[in-house]
Order: structure tokens, then sequence, then C-alpha cells
């Protein structure tokens, strides 16, 4: 009875292999389609479920070609039959990228990898699908922010070559001023040179814009206290904000995860946003910083810059972070912009809120870090949330928060 | 006072508006001389340009800080942002300037550096 026992065990074996293979299939990473030599669908992981949108069974026995963009299927069933009459592996990476369809109609870009199983009851074909949208968008991203470095590094070359001449303008016509009694100068004069004066100060405005925009990040990401970057912008601003007239308060939450991000990126938004609100607020008001958990997963945190000025007129709303656009007489319209970028480079947002005669808030989200370990404590000595502190006193106050 | 700029025509500007002012006002426009009129003339306050050529400005407010501290040093940045603003109070400036900032900026930030050396 051996033989009956070895049989036995072969068929045991086999029935374990198909059970190991079968959990390789279900539990892969990767979507993988199975196709038979006809083209229709034999096999569907639970991946490709979630990648097209289709259950197993309303899929498996239909040709694949379902799968592909109405426009491509014809070329794709000549591809296809090319490849089984020569069919081979064609590895992930080195396979072809083109659009797929889900079940709603939707294109997306996948790469496509294919191993050729020659059996007796019929050749198989295994297609590895990845999905390549956010790959795509990252390298499309890359481009453009190489694009824009370029054109911000040549931008940056002639604003630093500007500076000094318009220092000198500006300087100059300070000296003439002050060393001559207004009495003794004709009005008209003593409006030219303001007039000089005044542009001279307007273009150095632009000229420190564009340094903004053409410097070079050296993309140093390092793990960052959301809380204390608003405390080392706001210590920054403060002597000028107290000259200006202006408090600052902030409402920071502890124990909030750091970001992921370039410190000096991030600082430039907060100056950008908080100078801003400075101008808002027309030399008398107050300027509220406040951070918090944003809502919803994975896990993001905010950190608002809010004022008390008139707030921001409904045609602008929409155009705020246009390149270019600005509602200031003096404004460059590359600050919010900018801002917008580097939030974006962040993998964050940027949102403007406003109340007619309530004042502007701007919402910069940002994406917690998922892996924290390298430990950047919390450095907030502001223990609870939503209190307001005077930053300049270093004590609880009243008012918004 | 020290004003050094490599832009003789701006350097030239700031001293005429602090001697306007009622101070006496030297002129480097590079590293070297403003070293030796450091020692030479010890002043109150160093308006140092942020970029000279070598020794540029944080290196030589460094400088001033270890053998000339009576001295307090203003440093003028043609780009403001806030690592430049942290190198330069890490490298011992009392206040940093922006170009171009106005007359009264400048004299205010140099009453500013007096007034924290007579303190």
């Amino acid at each position: 009875m051996s033989w009956l026992s070895g049989l036995w065990n072969r068929c045991a074996a086999r029935r374990q292999a198909r059970a190991a293979a079968r959990g390789y299939f279900e539990a892969a990473a990767v979507a993988l389609v199975v196709v038979d030599e006809q083209g229709r669908i034999a096999g569907f992981n639970p991946k490709a479920e979630e990648l097209f949108g289709y259950h197993r069974a309303e899929i498996c026995g239909q040709p694949m070609e379902v799968l592909v963009p109405e426009r491509a299927r014809s070329a794709h069933v000549r591809h296809r039959a090319e490849f089984m009459q020569a069919a081979r592996t064609r590895p992930l990476g080195q396979g072809v990228e083109q659009l797929a369809r889900r079940k709603d109609g939707s294109e997306f870009p996948v790469e496509i990898g294919l191993t050729y199983l020659a059996r007796r009851q019929g050749s198989l074909v295994v297609a590895s699908v990845v999905d390549i949208s956010e790959r795509m968008r990252i390298a499309r991203q890359m481009r453009r922010t190489e694009a824009l470095s370029a054109l911000g590094a040549v931008a940056a070359g002639i604003a630093h070559q500007l500076n000094n001449p318009l220092a000198i303008i500006a300087g100059r016509i300070e000296l003439i001023m002050a060393e001559n009694k207004p009495e003794t100068m004709q009005p008209s004069l003593l409006e030219d040179l303001k007039a000089v004066r005044d542009s001279a100060l307007r273009a150095s405005r632009l000229v420190q814009d564009l340094l903004a925009f053409g410097a070079q990040r050296r993309g140093t990401l390092q793990l960052i206290s959301i809380n204390d970057l608003v405390k080392e912008v706001a210590a920054l601003l403060g002597d000028q904000f107290k000259r200006d007239g202006i408090r600052i308060a902030y409402s920071l939450t502890a124990g909030l995860k750091p970001v992921r991000g370039e410190r000096t990126a991030l600082q430039e938004v907060l100056v950008n946003l908080l100078m801003n609100a400075r101008d808002a607020t027309n030399g008398n008001g107050t300027v509220t910083l406040e951070t918090g958990w944003e809502r919803g997963q994975p896990a993001r945190v905010r950190v608002s810059v809010a004022d008390d000025g008139p707030g921001i007129a409904p045609e602008a709303m929409g155009r705020l972070f246009q390149l270019f656009y600005t509602s200031k007489p003096d404004g460059t319209g590359l600050g919010l912009w900018l801002c917008r970028r580097i939030a974006q480079e962040h993998g964050g947002s940027i949102a403007a809120q406003s109340q007619p005669g309530g004042g502007a808030r701007f919402v910069v989200v940002l994406p917690a870090a998922q892996d924290d370990r390298e430990g950047v404590a919390d450095g907030s000595e502001v223990s609870a949330g939503a209190r307001v502190y005077d930053l300049a006193a270093g004590r609880q106050a009243g008012g918004r928060t | 006072m020290l004003v050094v700029d490599d832009e003789a025509s701006l350097s030239e500007t700031f001293a005429r508006v602090l001697k306007g002012a009622g101070y006496d006002c030297s002129v480097a426009n590079d590293g070297p001389t403003a070293l030796k009129l450091l020692a030479a003339e010890a002043p109150q306050v160093a308006v140092l340009d942020l970029y000279l050529p070598p020794p540029d400005g944080l290196e030589i407010t460094r400088y001033a800080r270890l053998h000339h501290p009576e001295t307090r040093v203003i440093l003028m940045t043609a780009f403001s942002s806030p690592a430049v603003a942290e190198a330069a109070l890490k490298a011992g400036a009392c206040e940093y300037l922006t170009k171009p900032f106005s007359n009264a900026r400048l004299l205010e930030a140099v009453n500013k550096a007096l007034s924290g050396s007579s303190s």
C-alpha cells in the first residue's frame, strides 16, 4: 500500500502548494490581474479590486480590455496578440506605462509588469499593475520646481544687483531732504524728491520678494515643532511689530506632532503672513498666531495667522495666491504665491478666510511627520490650547482666540 | 562710528547721515581696512555690510566681539530672511537692517546700539 500513501502525499503536497500560491496571490501588495490565452480575466486579487473598483465575481471571464480606456482597446487587443506570439516575462520597471480605466470610468496612469506562465491546460499571463499617479504628480512637480528654481536664480541675481543702487537712490534723496530746509525748496521739487524716494523703496520691496522667490532651497528636511517655529518668527519680528504698535498674541496647542520640512522655507511662510497681517491692521491691532490639529487622516497640523483688519474683499478672495496678484498698492504679488508654493512643496496647503469687517485669517496645513522618532519635543511652554498669550509680556491675556 | 560697505557711494551716504546727526564717522570699503579702523579708533558702533569680500560682515562681527567687545555691531543685509537674521544675531550683532532702509531707521538702530552699550 506504499504506492497509495505516496500518491496521497503527492496530492497533499500539490494541494498545499496550490493553497500557498493562492495565499500569495491574495496577499500580494500589488494589483495582480491574471489573463488567459483568449484575453479573458482569469484572476483578480484584492489589490486589483481596490485599484479598479470591480469585484472579482463581476470581472472574471470578461475581456481584459474592460480595464483599458475605450479609445485604446483595439490597439491593446493587437498588442496582446503580439505578446502571446512571443510571450516572455517583462518585469515591472521595464514595462510600459499606459492608462487604465476604473469601473467608474475614471482613468489613471499605470505601470505594468508581465509574467508568462506556460501550462498544459492553457498559458496564463499575470499582469502586475501599479498606479503611478502619485509618482507622475511628483515628477511633474519636480520639473516645475526645477524650472522655477532656474527662473528664481536669474531673478535673484538681477535683484541682488539692483539692491545697492536702490539703497543709494533712497538714501541720497532722504539726505537732500534732510540737509535742505523744506521751506527753502520749491514745493514741486519736494514732491518730486518724495516720489523718487517712494518709488525706490517700492522697487526695493519687489527686490526683496524676488530674492525670496529665487532663494535656493537646500532641501535639508528636519523635524520641526510648529510651535517652536511660530515662536522663532514671532521673536524675530517682535521688535518691529512693537514699533508699529501691533500686538502679537498666540494660541498654541501643546503636544502637536512635528512636521518634516525645511525650516527656512517654513519660516519664510510665517514671516510673509505676519507681514501681510501687519499691513492689514494698519498700525493698530492684534495679530494672532494659532496652532492646532487639523481634522482627518493622515494626521495634519495647522498654523494660522489672523488679523483684526478690514478683511479680504470678496473679489480678491479667489485670486490671492495667483502669481503677481496683489491687493496692496505697493505689493508685488509674489508673497502669497510663494507661501502656497512652499506649503505645497511640504505636501500641505494654504487657505484664506475672511469675514467682512472681522479680519482675515490665513491657515497653513501641513502633514504631521509619520515617523517622529528623532524626537523633536514640542518646546511649547504654553500648556493649554485656545488661550491667548501676550508674546511680548509672556503672560495670558484676554481677547480673541 | 564706523561704516563699512564695499559700495563706496552707499557707505558715503550712511556716513553723511551719521555725521548730520552729530556723530564722528569713519568709512571703510573693505574688510581689512575695517579691521584696522576697529583697532585704531575703537568705535562705539560699527555698521557693517554682511556681504563683503572676505573677511565678510559676519567674520568681522565675530572678530569684533572677541577683540573689541566695546564696539556694538549693526549688520546690514541685502536680503532679509530669518536665516540671515539668525546668523547675524548669533555672530554677535545687536541689530540687523535690511537694505534699503530709511535714514531715520539707521539713526534709530545706532541710538539703540548706543543705549545698549551704555547700559
